[in-house]
C-alpha cells in the first residue's frame, strides 16, 4: 500500500473531508499537492507535508514513512519481475494475511495472483501493504 | 466549488436566481469553460486522468468471465469479512453482487482486498 493509498483509507475512515477540508486543516495551500500525495503512484518526497498529514490524521509519522517507501511504482517493479521469472511474490494486506502465488497479470488497479492450488485471485492493489525486497527500488 | 462558495462569487443563492439570472450565469460558465478546454495543449483531448480498465483490460475480463460462467465468486473485504454471490454487473469503482439468499450488494473496490471462484464444497 503506498502512502496515497493509505490516505485515501485514513480519510475514508475518518467520514471522507474533503481534500479543501484537509488543506485548510494542515494549512497548506496547495491543495493540488495534497491531491497527488492520494494519486501519486511514486513516493511522496515533501516531508514536510508528510508529518503535517500524519498529524492531521493522528497516525505516527514514521507510519507514513514506512507506507511511501513502498509505492505503488515499485510494487509495479516486482510484479513484473515476478511475473517475467515465474517466481512466486508474497504480498502482505493490510489485515496482516499473507498471499503467495505467481503473478499472472497486472494493472493499474490490481494483480492477477495465481495460488499454489491453483485457484486464481484478483489482488486489489490498494489492498498490498508489503511484499519481499518493497524497499529496494530506485526510483525511475 | 461548492454551493457556498458559488453564492458568494455570483452574489446570492442559487435557489434566489432569476430565470434570466440563471441564463446570464450558465452562459457566463459554459463561455469559461470553453475558454479552458481551448488552453489544453494542442493534441490532447483527455479530460480525466485514464481508469485502470483504459490501458489495460485484465481486470475486467476476469469480471466479465466470472458473469458469463455464472461462477460464485467470494469477496474479502479490507476488515477480513468475506461475501459471496454471483456478479451482476460492475463498474470502475465497485462490483454488484447478488448473494445466495437474493439480495443485492454493491461493493465499492476500495473496500476490497481481493476476490476469486469460491471452489465447490466436495463431500
Amino acid at each position: 500500500m503506498s502512502l496515497g493509498d493509505h490516505l485515501r483509507y485514513l480519510r475514508a475512515m475518518k467520514g471522507g473531508p474533503s481534500l479543501d477540508d484537509v488543506a485548510e486543516a494542515i494549512g497548506w495551500e496547495k491543495l493540488g499537492d495534497i491531491s497527488q500525495a492520494e494519486k501519486r503512484y511514486r513516493p511522496v518526497y515533501d516531508n514536510d507535508l508528510i508529518e503535517k498529514l500524519a498529524g492531521y490524521y493522528g497516525r505516527p509519522a514514521d507510519e507514513f514513512h514506512w507506507h511511501n517507501a513502498r509505492p505503488r511504482k515499485f510494487l509495479t517493479f516486482a510484479a513484473a519481475q515476478a511475473m517475467k521469472t515465474k517466481e512466486p511474490l508474497s504480498l502482505t494486506l493490510r489485515s496482516g494475511e499473507v498471499l503467495t502465488g505467481t503473478i499472472e497479470w497486472w494493472d493499474l488497479g490490481s494483480l492477477g495472483l495465481r495460488l499454489a492450488d491453483g485457484r486464481l485471485l484478483c489482488v486489489q492493489r490498494h489492498a498490498v501493504v508489503d511484499w519481499p525486497d518493497a524497499i529496494n527500488w530506485e526510483d525511475l | 466549488m461548492d454551493e457556498a462558495a458559488l453564492a458568494a462569487k455570483i452574489g446570492k443563492l442559487v435557489t434566489d436566481l432569476t430565470v434570466s439570472e440563471a441564463r446570464q450565469w450558465l452562459g457566463k460558465y459554459n463561455r469559461l469553460m470553453k475558454e479552458r478546454k481551448e488552453q489544453r495543449p494542442p493534441g490532447t483531448r483527455r479530460t480525466h486522468a485514464p481508469l485502470p480498465e483504459e490501458v489495460d483490460a485484465f481486470e475486467l475480463n476476469y469480471l466479465n468471465a466470472r458473469i458469463e460462467n455464472g461462477e460464485t465468486v467470494m469477496f474479502k473485504l479490507f476488515d477480513g469479512a468475506t461475501l459471496t454471490g454471483k456478479i451482476m454487473g460492475f463498474s470502475p469503482f465497485a462490483i454488484n453482487v447478488r448473494q445466495a439468499d437474493g439480495t443485492e450488494v454493491m461493493i465499492q473496490k476500495l473496500a476490497l482486498a481481493y476476490y476469486m471462484v469460491q471452489q465447490e464444497e466436495t463431500a
